[in-house]
């Protein structure tokens, strides 16, 4: 039988909800607000989650960022069919009332280059800049990139408020030893050995998920240098 | 059974000139008594006891920018979220299309992300009617299908009546309680109280 690869955050309530035998849609939206801010806590703290964005730069030089953007990667402006990389310029300001209609160096916009032409890839560096501000939400850009499509490589919150979230199939039993984790630990109700018990199986959970993820874990790194010890071989 | 097997039942049990139609609110107390006494601890074994109510239409009230229902029948109200409204779907498909919460927790969840996340359309019970948050798409819905648990006096007279089993005599006892002190009816109708 074929299960998704990807699951959606509601599948991981109704998994909740299955498993606790749980037959009503009562707490749902309660669970799934704990689950939100639980995938957001995992992404930030735990595993990091990236995002692409494509968006238009508007009139004024600069483009509206996702809301779920934490910190960016890489921004890229599409010249002839490729993202070209531009460079980050903290000199740039960007209060949201600065246009930048006058572009400070020269811009190589103005005579596309051709297909082919190293010109670039080279001097890419000469094709404008960019800067991000992260309180107006505005990534504003150095040279007349109106109506240009923009590429964003980000570290996602993991929770894009648009379209559907979806998360790792792998992720599933995480979330959902989260979700019982923080329904105890937040019913004064539950004897504290309980909650305590939960916050383990969720610990052990989420350490599972990184072993099966990470390329070179902590935990491999430090067994690999014991093995090396124990067989004589110096540092 | 029928409802008014049942009702026939109790008015022979009581053996007094009962009208049967006090009778009918006698036992509709009762039952709404019994199916609390017995699901408190579980509201999800109701299935039985609900009916399912198609093409409910969905208003909108601009006054107030919400989308609702009116209740498609007179329901029990059972101290839960959704508070006898068991489940509401589109008129096709199962699943939880709309989840069930309460007017206060609506307020709170609007300003959270999932209030504006793709979701179940929330529903909860407000101004005596069913409103929805105005989330999911609700706005391009005209009808819903629900299911809830009709009051005993809402029932057609020739409908099917279940209650949960080993609750007959209980229920009896309690329609017996209700009736104690009860004064006979008029036999003439006149309008002058002297006359029986």
């Amino acid at each position: 039988m074929d299960t998704n690869a990807l699951v959606t955050l509601d599948y991981v309530i109704k998994s909740y909800l299955n498993r606790k035998g749980i037959n009503s849609s009562a707490d749902y939206h309660r669970y799934k607000q704990i689950l939100i801010e639980g995938l957001t806590d995992l992404n930030l703290f735990h595993t990091t989650y990236y995002s692409e964005y494509i968006g238009t730069v508007n009139s004024v030089n600069q483009m509206i960022l996702p809301s779920d953007f934490v910190e960016w990667m890489m921004v890229a402006v599409e010249i002839n069919g490729e993202y070209v990389p531009l460079d980050y310029n903290k000199d740039l300001v960007t209060e949201p009332d600065n246009n930048a209609t006058t572009p400070k160096f020269i811009n190589h916009l103005s005579t596309p280059p051709v297909m082919g032409n190293s010109y670039t890839r080279l001097r890419r560096n000469r094709i404008g800049t960019f800067k991000v501000n992260q309180q107006a939400r505005v990534i504003t850009f150095e040279g007349d990139f109106k109506n240009y499509s923009v590429y964003v490589h980000y570290i996602s919150s993991g929770i894009p408020l648009s379209g559907i979230v979806y998360v790792q199939r792998s992720l599933v039993t995480v979330l959902r030893d989260y979700l019982d984790w923080q329904i105890k630990d937040n019913d004064d109700s539950v004897p504290m050995n309980a909650t305590l018990y939960a916050e383990n199986k969720f610990g052990r959970s989420l350490m599972q998920y990184i072993d099966s993820t990470a390329p070179v874990t902590v935990k491999e790194i430090y067994n690999a240098f014991n093995a090396s010890r124990q067989q004589g071989i110096h540092n | 059974m029928k409802k008014i097997e049942f009702i026939e039942i109790v008015e022979a049990r009581l053996n007094s000139d009962i009208h049967p139609r006090v009778i009918e609110r006698y036992i509709g107390r009762a039952w709404n008594t019994i199916i609390y006494e017995t699901f408190k601890k579980d509201f999800g074994g109701l299935d039985l006891y609900c009916k399912s109510y198609d093409a409910v239409a969905v208003s909108y009230d601009s006054t107030e920018d919400v989308y609702y229902s009116v209740f498609p029948v007179d329901t029990i109200q059972l101290p839960s979220s959704g508070h006898g409204v068991i489940s509401i779907h589109s008129a096709k498909g199962k699943g939880i299309e709309f989840a069930a919460t309460r007017g206060e927790m609506q307020d709170i969840q609007s300003g959270l992300e999932v209030g504006i996340l793709t979701g179940p359309i929330p529903y909860y019970l407000l101004n005596n009617r069913i409103e929805y948050g105005n989330t999911g798409g609700i706005d391009t819905i005209s009808s819903v299908r629900m299911r809830v648990i009709p009051q005993f006096e809402a029932l057609a007279m020739t409908d099917d009546f279940y209650f949960p089993v080993g609750s007959d005599e209980r229920i009896l006892e309690l329609v017996v309680q209700f009736a104690l002190g009860k004064t006979p009816d008029k036999e003439t109708n006149d309008g002058n109280d002297r006359t029986p």
